[in-house]
């Protein structure tokens, strides 16, 4: 495997909805239903989803009632949004975990929070993420994701670290690492393109 | 399709980590419409940043699932899209239009079937007839964000009809003596642009001019000049 450091010239096959049994059809089955309107389906995909979409929110915030609370309204606008999914486009939990991220990031930058985050900074009760990642399948995810991060080089990782779960924007990354902004960029997408080589997400 | 630039292109890993200034993500959106070697990058990127963010699954709290579910009972599921994609430019800016203005239709029925019972038919149809032309406008755009005390809300805007229409869903009542402003926000002091105590009506706003954003606050009963609270609700305006 090498890193791809050309802007171009990859095959793009074209990845079709529905193909094979994996878990990931299954969460896109579930969505199907949740679109139009079935809540069996709905608290079914909730727990597939809620602990991802919670401890990832949980990472990003540090806050466990302000993530509580953005959990909260990223899966009810799963539910309000599903018949929005679209399985030609990316997985299901891809679709989720996405609008998870956002609304992680969306609320570290308003500016309330972004007062409130620099003062928890010096206070020393934020739950380490261990202490949270309870779930085996968590725990083996976790896993490999330690694993794959670590064939990164030192800036990769810490771009894609600080940008992902620290919910920070590739300018403050760049003020942080004392790189420059071409560079963090840069570095951004060698390093996730790397990540997903060693995760072998499908193409 | 046009062949990236390199600087562009870079930004697919800035972009699926949502690391990107919001203009710049807007510029890149708008580059990935045209760009099919792009988006499908983004769609891989994207798989792998789910993959970071299930390796930091914890537990739900307890008492979520219950609260999520019941939420979910009582919010109103959105219309699936009728256009693969808004923000493509290449069809023409009324088919654009149209499927804006799709999304809200169902919403804005019941809004105006509420109106009617309490207004002059003649007014309520002058009102619909004006809402529905900044629907059907060529150039409407649709923006949508949520309100922090509940609900959500979207906004279409007409930059040729100069008007935007407000619609809320799942606001609650304006507390008593009290009453939700709009205001209209760019270049200056934010303009007041209509009051409302409840959700049932759609709200037309007259004169946007170059508005970049529609927030709501709460104020004392009839409105104030100026906003004397923080917003519970602001989105940007389509430009």
């Amino acid at each position: 495997m090498a890193p791809v450091d050309l802007p171009h010239a990859r095959d793009t096959r074209f990845r079709g909805p529905g193909r094979g049994t994996g878990p990931e059809d299954d969460l896109a089955g579930l969505v199907g239903r949740v679109a139009r309107g079935d809540e069996s389906a709905f608290a079914e995909l909730y727990e597939h989803v809620s602990g991802p979409v919670y401890g990832l929110v949980l990472r990003v915030l540090r806050d466990p009632a302000q993530a509580e609370e953005v959990a909260q309204e990223v899966l009810v606008e799963v539910w309000r949004t599903a018949s929005r999914f679209d399985p030609g486009r990316g997985g299901a939990l891809a679709w989720t975990m996405t609008m998870a991220h956002r609304r992680a990031v969306d609320r570290v930058r308003s500016a309330q929070a972004a007062s409130d985050r620099e003062e928890r900074a010096y206070r020393a009760d934020v739950p380490a993420f261990d202490e949270v990642t309870e779930q085996a399948e968590a725990r083996m995810e976790a896993e490999r994701v330690r694993r794959c991060l670590g064939g990164l080089t030192e800036l990769q990782r810490e771009s894609v670290t600080l940008a992902y779960y620290g919910g920070y924007t590739y300018r403050e990354v760049a003020e942080l690492l004392g790189a420059s902004l071409g560079t963090v960029k840069t570095r951004m997408r060698d390093g996730l393109i790397r990540m997903r080589d060693c995760l072998g997400v499908n193409r | 399709m046009t062949q990236p630039s390199h600087t562009v292109h870079t930004l697919s890993g800035t972009y699926a980590l949502n690391a990107l200034d919001p203009e710049e993500r807007r510029e890149f959106e708008a580059h990935l419409a045209e760009c099919d070697t792009c988006a499908q990058e983004v769609r891989e990127l994207r798989e792998t940043t789910a993959r970071l963010g299930a390796a930091a699954a914890g537990r739900a709290p307890d008492g979520l699932r219950a609260k999520v579910l019941a939420e979910a009972a009582r919010t109103r599921q959105a219309p699936p899209r009728l256009e693969a994609r808004p923000a493509a430019r290449r069809p023409g800016p009324a088919l654009l239009g149209l499927a804006a203005a799709a999304c809200l239709v169902i919403m804005l029925a019941l809004g105006v079937a509420a109106y009617r019972a309490d207004q002059r038919a003649d007014r309520v149809q002058a009102q619909r007839d004006e809402v529905y032309s900044v629907l059907a406008a060529p150039d409407a755009r649709a923006a949508t964000g949520p309100v922090s005390t509940g609900g959500r809300g979207t906004v279409v805007v007409s930059r040729q009809r100069d008007r935007a229409v407000v619609v809320m869903a799942g606001l609650a009542r304006a507390p008593s003596a009290r009453t939700y402003e709009l205001w209209l926000m760019g270049e200056g002091e934010p303009k007041p642009a209509g009051t409302m105590t409840t959700a049932s009506a759609p709200v037309v706003i007259q004169r946007v001019g170059r508005a970049t954003q529609i927030g709501i606050t709460v104020e004392p009963a009839g409105g104030s000049a100026a906003p004397t609270g923080a917003p519970v609700f602001a989105v940007e305006l389509p430009a």
